[in-house]
């Protein structure tokens, strides 16, 4: 079996965009968070399942629609960038949550 | 009687790091020798980190949930659940697809050499993620030692 990296990057991309998108939808909207519950119990189970799911689910599909040439180091800066950017809304959102509820 | 599951997701977290810092000494003079050993390391680093995404979810659903963030929460310092454990339980959640990107990387390209940049950037990333988490875990800790030290 041979990976297809560009199908691995955009999958990776895609579930940090997901998580870091659903955390914050999910505290301001309650019953997105229910729903996220409902998937295993606790909404912190429910995100590591989903998230599981939608980067294999994602992985499958990259890997029909994406062939072809890749730049690797652009690939690598893009996961770094939303993970940076993930992680910085993420922290911004509970300090802002923190101090102002 | 502190929960062991706290220890076994702190050392397996800490496991992944160190093997991925060991992926990225081996690549940054890479050699057929140095490739394999990258990749076994690499294999370490990714089965450690979603070891420790179960273990520590368990211990976060149980233990840290029940005990430990009401304790936090009615304490000195409640910003430790309130900013740095929301953070880290969602953030943490990154680590695993970044290191499982950085290791298919790994065994997916043909020439290591080529594309040791990107192969190093990214390992580099894994480790400087994962210790970034463990310092928002020393941080969570300290919120809970310093509750502890005001009920006495």
């Amino acid at each position: 079996m041979t990976l297809n990296i560009k199908a691995l990057s955009r999958s990776t991309i895609s579930v940090i965009s997901l998580i870091t998108i659903v955390t914050v939808w999910g505290e301001l909207v309650p019953s997105v968070k229910s729903g996220i519950a409902s998937v295993g119990g606790h909404h912190w189970t429910g995100k590591s399942i989903l998230s599981v799911i939608v980067f294999i689910a994602l992985y499958c599909l990259f890997k029909k629609m994406l062939k072809g040439k890749i730049n690797l180091e652009k690939e690598v800066w893009m996961i770094i960038g939303t993970a940076v950017i993930g992680t910085a809304v993420l922290l911004a959102f509970f300090l802002w949550h923190y101090f102002t509820l | 009687m502190i929960n062991p599951l706290i220890g076994v997701h702190i050392g397996l977290g800490e496991l992944g790091i160190v093997a991925f810092l060991w992926v990225f000494v081996e690549l940054l003079n890479p050699s057929p020798t140095r490739i394999k050993r990258a990749k076994i390391a690499s294999v370490i680093g990714v089965v450690s980190f979603i070891l420790a995404w179960i273990s520590g979810g368990a211990y976060y659903l149980t233990e840290y949930g029940e005990v430990v963030k009401p304790l936090i929460k009615t304490g000195p310092a409640p910003w430790a659940h309130y900013i740095f454990t929301e953070t880290k339980e969602h953030v943490f959640l990154f680590l695993p697809f970044i290191a499982t990107f950085a290791s298919g990387l790994l065994f997916a390209v043909e020439d290591v050499k080529k594309n040791k940049k990107a192969l190093l950037i990214i390992s580099a990333t894994v480790v400087v993620l994962g210790f970034s988490i463990a310092a928002m875990g020393y941080l969570i800790s300290s919120g809970a030692r310093e509750a502890l030290e005001a009920s006495l």
